[in-house]
């Protein structure tokens, strides 16, 4: 047997260009690991650090700015320390996000995946039911979902999902379609795999890394839909703290001089959004951008 | 004469409506390498996925093609319930493809496709990885331990192509299907992997190598079909057919393929393996009995 022919070719080639977008890519992964971590601490940790009862009211200190004395962010109109409504929000918005997308990502790969490979009529009331959600209004779904289940964080996160899968189906559909006729999946055929082998081994990890950008996407949205949510009633009471709340409350004083009631919840809720797509982008395989260029 | 590994009668390919492969009969048998010659377009890439069963969405194929397991079970691979077709493919039949890297998962290593193909056929957990790296060296790979961590897009395409003929072989299928694997390799790997496949043969093994290269048929092939507008246009011992051919179409071919297009000469063994090691000419010179 004469000698195999060159080393890891693409390595030995361009070194530098290999290594680059990967380094690049992880120190994303990093750091928004770093922030995402840095919340759910904050969030579970909020009874410790925060200084102040989220919900008690405070007369005397009404309205203060950030960097008052006893209240690092300042108060809100009621007098309640942002601080600590930040940090306890943080546990409603951060839950309420992070489980509203996980079903609504998975809910969604799994229906997409089924739309592409199940037999037609399948296919058919997926993307049907798919067409037909997404024609109609958000809130109308939400609103029937809430009359039906009652108020609480998990008709919130219900009522998300509900009306979130779509897109993530659509696409996942789209992308198993696409891969079905790939040499590689009918390589993987070719060795005798089951279809549900095939299915959760080659296709669904193949299809993730759009489906990932959505899922980041739907985090922001399942955030910021809590918000409208609990703003009609619907999603978490008023009394309980959760960014979409303050951001409720704060929507008044925009332009009465204390834009920082609306920043620090929109900031926190857009910082969110940044570390999970950062993260997203981050933990797609090194290999797969090159994969899907064939 | 050998018992058949694969008797094929009558098979028909239809694709979106049309008949591409018409009435194909071939018999393979054990410890022999027969090359499924013709034009590109003319089947023979559908032929074998019809074989094992993956025919492209659409396609539609009858007829009859018995497949004679290592234990001697023999059943219709066209009329095979498709857990039983499951079980099949990989220990009955191993199928390279011509796209090496593109039939590699891009998000798996190459000694988790290995370890997979084994775990899917019931190989001992403990044995699998001593499986996998014996199958990549069978394959003429070197350091089969570096490669294993290897991700597809870090292979050359030499690399890819020895890792997925290791792949098609670690189950140590009855009968390997090479669907054009060498043809975008250089010649002095085209000819290491050919010995790779060749070497199929030795334990009763068969092999189906389809190509477009008169040259590697002669090289590597005890027999030749040649396929023609999806029927088989003359079939015969390799240096019959293509020493003499006696259809058209064969000649047409074999002219086509010889230098300068002389009539009726052999085409040239000498092409594509040209300069290749002296141990590979010797292998070649046995190939063509």
């Amino acid at each position: 047997m004469s000698r195999t022919t060159a080393p890891l070719a693409p390595r030995a080639a361009t070194p530098a260009a290999l290594l680059a977008p990967r380094v690049r890519g992880r120190g994303g992964l990093a750091a928004g690991l770093a922030v995402l971590a840095a919340m759910v601490l904050a969030a579970a940790l909020a009874p410790l650090l925060a200084g102040h009862d989220p919900l008690a009211t405070d007369t005397s200190a009404t309205g203060l700015p950030p960097g008052s004395p006893g209240h690092p962010l300042g108060t809100d109109q009621l007098g309640r320390d942002l601080l600590s409504r930040m940090l306890y929000g943080a546990r409603y918005s951060l839950l309420v996000g992070a489980s509203a997308a996980l079903l609504t990502v998975v809910a969604g790969t799994a229906l997409g995946a089924a739309a592409a490979l199940a037999p037609r009529w399948v296919d058919a009331l997926v993307t049907r039911v798919a067409d037909a959600l997404l024609a109609l209004p958000m809130i109308l779904v939400a609103l029937t979902l809430a009359a039906v289940a009652g108020p609480s964080p998990a008709t919130v996160v219900l009522a998300i999902a509900a009306t979130g899968w779509m897109p993530v189906a659509l696409i996942a559909r789209a992308e198993v379609r696409a891969l079905r006729e790939r040499p590689f999946v009918r390589a993987a055929r070719s060795l005798g795999h089951s279809r549900t082998r095939v299915l959760l081994r080659h296709l669904v990890p193949n299809a993730l890394p759009p489906v990932a950008a959505v899922a980041a996407f739907e985090v922001g949205h399942a955030i910021l839909t809590e918000s409208t949510l609990s703003f009609l009633g619907l999603g978490i009471p008023p009394n309980i703290p959760s960014w979409g709340n303050m951001l409720t409350d704060a929507r008044a004083l925009l332009l009465t001089g204390q834009w920082y009631t609306v920043a620090l919840p929109a900031g926190a809720i857009v910082a969110t959004i940044i570390a999970v797509n950062a993260v997203s982008t981050g933990l797609e395989r090194p290999g797969a951008g090159e994969g899907r260029t064939w | 004469m050998t018992a058949p590994v694969l008797d094929v009668s009558g098979l028909r390919v239809d694709v979106g409506g049309r008949r591409v492969v018409d009435g194909l009969d071939l018999v393979l048998r054990a410890g022999e390498a027969t090359a499924l010659v013709g034009r590109s377009g003319s089947g023979k890439s559908l032929t074998a996925r019809a074989l094992t069963g993956l025919l492209p969405e659409g396609a539609a194929r009858s007829g009859a093609a018995r497949f004679t397991s290592w234990d001697g079970t023999a059943a219709d691979l066209l009329s095979l319930p498709p857990g039983r077709m499951r079980a099949l493919r990989g220990p009955g039949i191993g199928h390279a493809f011509q796209e090496a890297q593109a039939s590699l998962n891009p998000t798996v290593t190459v000694g988790a496709h290995l370890k997979e193909a084994l775990k899917a056929h019931g190989a001992e957990r403990s044995r699998r990885r001593a499986r996998g790296l014996a199958a990549l060296r069978g394959a003429g790979l070197e350091d089969p331990e570096r490669l294993w961590r290897a991700y597809p897009f870090e292979l050359s395409g030499g690399q890819a192509q020895r890792v997925a003929l290791a792949l098609a072989c670690v189950l140590e299928p009855r009968l390997l299907i090479a669907d054009e694997v060498t043809s975008a390799l250089d010649p002095l790997t085209q000819a290491a992997v050919l010995d790779v496949l060749r070497a199929r043969t030795g334990a009763g093994g068969s092999l189906l190598l389809i190509t477009h290269d008169l040259a590697v048929a002669a090289r590597w092939a005890d027999r030749v079909a040649v396929l023609d507008r999806g029927r088989i246009a003359e079939a015969g011992p390799a240096d019959e057919v293509l020493r003499s051919p006696r259809h058209p179409f064969t000649r047409e071919l074999v002219r086509a393929a010889a230098p300068g297009g002389r009539d009726g000469t052999r085409p040239a063994p000498s092409g594509p393996a040209a300069g290749a090691p002296a141990a590979v000419a010797s292998r070649a010179a046995g190939g063509a009995r």
